[in-house]
């Protein structure tokens, strides 16, 4: 895995953090231009209609003037961004910041003149000056945004000062009285206002610019998520397949050590069974009787070690199906007859009639029954009886197998699912046995949804019960 | 007794096994055919087919077994294709095995029984073995 250090990452950000700067440039500065084309239509039709329609006493052609040189720079304008635009589409940051600057200055002056020719501190054209420092506040770095606040304000102080003290001529519309604009208890709040005016650009301004971090921090934050959570997927994945690795890898293992085992036990089994010409003495028989004994012991072993650390893996291993119980329980008793013919127990079915398949895994829940049912075999004398029955109401499975076997005492009850474990009876009744069968049989049905319950009388039996809850795909299952 | 005898083809890689159910087959009167391999099997049954197969399910690579029982099953034609098998392994009874399994280039589905007459335990028990082909081959003639 390639390290990500912490100058890369903090390279990455600012790399990051320029980019946002110079889309939303890149997305502003075309807006912008828009916006000056209405402007400076406004400006000509505005002037036309006010003095012909509406007859206003308007300098005219100063004002068309003005229109046409905003239109005129604005041409200029939009021909610089489109020149501008690197093979990326974008604007190059700095380039552009300087082309922002430049077209709000050219908008203040232009702004300025109309307000001058419209009636200078009568005009209402000079909240056209908040709406450029708005406009400023989200495409400029608050500094810079405050600066041309300033400028603006400069520009309009100036305006209606020069006109007050009468050094530029004043534009009068005739809304005011004709010493209006001269009226220092006038002009002072309004210069004022402008303090507040910029005072207010400040604080959007930097309003907007907390909300950019804001956002920066959150695509940020989004950003470690997402990577976070692609590792942790990879670092699942990862150990999903480690565990099938290993899972395999004991598959191997356990037929390798199961081969020579049951191949040995095979050449016993034939001498055992009289099946050679040369039979060996009573002492020889013994004591190959015993080998075999043993041999078979070793083989239980291996299957149950292997059958648990399936069982732990099953989610990963077997996928469910629907399953065929009624053949899949008499499949499981027919394997199961020559051991109880050899055990003297009579082995029956109680299923009913119409059993509807289940959702588990095959070999998961196959396991489960022979396990159960080799168990209430080998714990039950001769003579006795193992009932395999079957019933489904609306809620689940039911799956029981009785015994009229040796029974578990009630203090051991508690214990019979752990690993290994064997009560004092069943040691004494049947030495052979790994103590592994009812864990396997807990951790597969707990794989596929279900659960086992037990109830048993020590001397009289047991009976063990698997409950596997319907299931009802909604998502995995196509039609039926 | 039959007069005829019947013939088993035993189909396993373990020649110590091959020899211990040749010889319970043969106390019981049983012709029979070895094969190391599933490209063996398939020689020996089309050279001269057998009454029945007992098949190692997990034969070199663990699925050669299902592989052998779905070919026969499918691709050769009456009688072979009929042939009764009996499954014997080692680890039968923690191994996918009467199912075939999942991952078989779509020619069968999980969850699908295999097609077999049978599953048995190895070390097979003598006694058992030989009930059981008796039951799939049905009484001599």
């Amino acid at each position: 895995m390639a390290p990500v250090g912490k100058v890369a990452r903090g390279e990455s950000l600012e790399v990051a953090q320029v980019q946002v700067a110079q889309r939303e440039l890149t997305e502003r500065l075309p807006w912008l231009c828009s916006l000056r084309w209405l402007a400076a239509a406004g400006i000509v039709s505005l002037t036309l209609g006010s003095a012909y329609l509406l007859h206003f006493p308007l300098p005219v052609v100063p004002l068309l003037v003005i229109g046409a040189v905003v239109a005129g720079y604005n041409l200029l304008l939009y021909a610089w961004i489109i020149a501008l635009r690197q093979p990326t589409g974008l604007v190059p940051l700095r380039l552009g910041t300087a082309l922002a600057h430049l077209q709000i200055v050219l908008d203040l002056v232009a702004l300025t003149g109309v307000i001058h020719f419209t009636g200078g501190i009568e005009s209402p054209l000079g909240g056209y000056l908040v709406f450029h420092m708005v406009i400023a506040s989200t495409l400029l770095q608050p500094l810079a945004a405050v600066g041309q606040a300033l400028l603006a304000s400069a520009l309009y102080g100036a305006l209606i000062f020069l006109e007050a003290t009468g050094r530029l001529p004043h534009y009068s519309l005739g809304f005011a009285p004709p010493d209006f604009y001269r009226d220092f208890a006038v002009v002072w709040p309004t210069l004022a206002l402008l303090s507040v005016l910029y005072g207010s650009i400040y604080l959007a301004t930097s309003i907007v610019q907390r909300l950019r971090q804001r956002e920066r921090e959150l695509s940020d934050l989004t950003e470690a998520m997402e990577r976070e959570k692609a590792r942790t997927e990879t670092a699942y994945e990862q150990t999903q397949a480690a565990q099938l690795m290993q899972l395999r890898y004991m598959y191997r293992v356990s037929h390798e050590l199961r081969r020579p085992l049951s191949a040995a036990a095979s050449l016993l089994k034939v001498i055992l069974d009289g099946l050679v010409q040369e039979q060996p003495d009573a002492r020889t028989t013994d004591m190959l009787r015993r080998a075999y004994s043993r041999l078979q012991q070793g083989l239980d072993l291996v299957v149950d070690l292997l059958a648990l650390s399936q069982a732990r893996e099953a989610p990963l291993r077997e996928p469910r199906v629907w399953l065929d119980l009624t053949r899949l329980l008499e499949q499981a008793a027919d394997e199961m007859t020559d051991f109880s013919l050899q055990q003297g127990v009579t082995l029956e079915l109680d299923l009913e009639r119409h059993l509807g398949p289940v959702w588990a895994q095959a070999e998961g829940l196959s396991t489960v029954v022979r396990n159960l049912l080799a168990n209430a075999i080998k714990y039950t004398p001769p003579g006795g009886r193992v009932t395999i029955r079957a019933t489904q109401d609306g809620a689940a499975t039911h799956l029981a197998i009785s015994d009229t076997g040796i029974g578990i005492a009630p203090e051991d009850l508690p214990r019979i699912f752990e690993e290994f474990f064997r009560t004092p009876q069943a040691r004494e009744y049947a030495a052979p046995g790994t103590g592994l069968g009812l864990a396997i049989v807990k951790t597969i049905v707990e794989a596929n949804g279900g659960e086992v319950r037990v109830s048993s009388r020590l001397g009289e039996g047991s009976t063990f019960e698997v409950i596997l809850p319907h299931h009802y795909p909604e998502m995995d299952c196509e039609g039926d | 007794m039959a007069t005829e005898s019947k013939r088993i083809l035993v189909v396993d890689d373990d020649p110590d096994i091959v020899e211990s159910l040749k010889m319970v087959l043969e106390s019981a009167d049983y012709d029979v055919d070895t094969a190391g391999s599933a490209q063996e099997a398939f020689a020996r049954i089309q050279a001269n087919p057998p009454a029945l197969i007992l098949l190692d399910i997990m034969m070199p690579d663990g699925t050669e077994g299902f592989h052998f029982v779905w070919r026969l099953r499918n691709e050769y034609p009456e009688p072979a294709c009929n042939i009764p098998i009996l499954v014997l392994t080692a680890i039968h009874s923690t191994t996918q095995l009467r199912f075939y399994p999942d991952q078989t280039d779509g020619e069968y589905g999980p969850g699908e029984f295999l097609p077999v007459q049978g599953f048995l335990d190895k070390p097979v028990e003598p006694s058992g073995l030989l009930r059981k082909i008796s039951e799939v081959l049905g009484p001599g003639e």
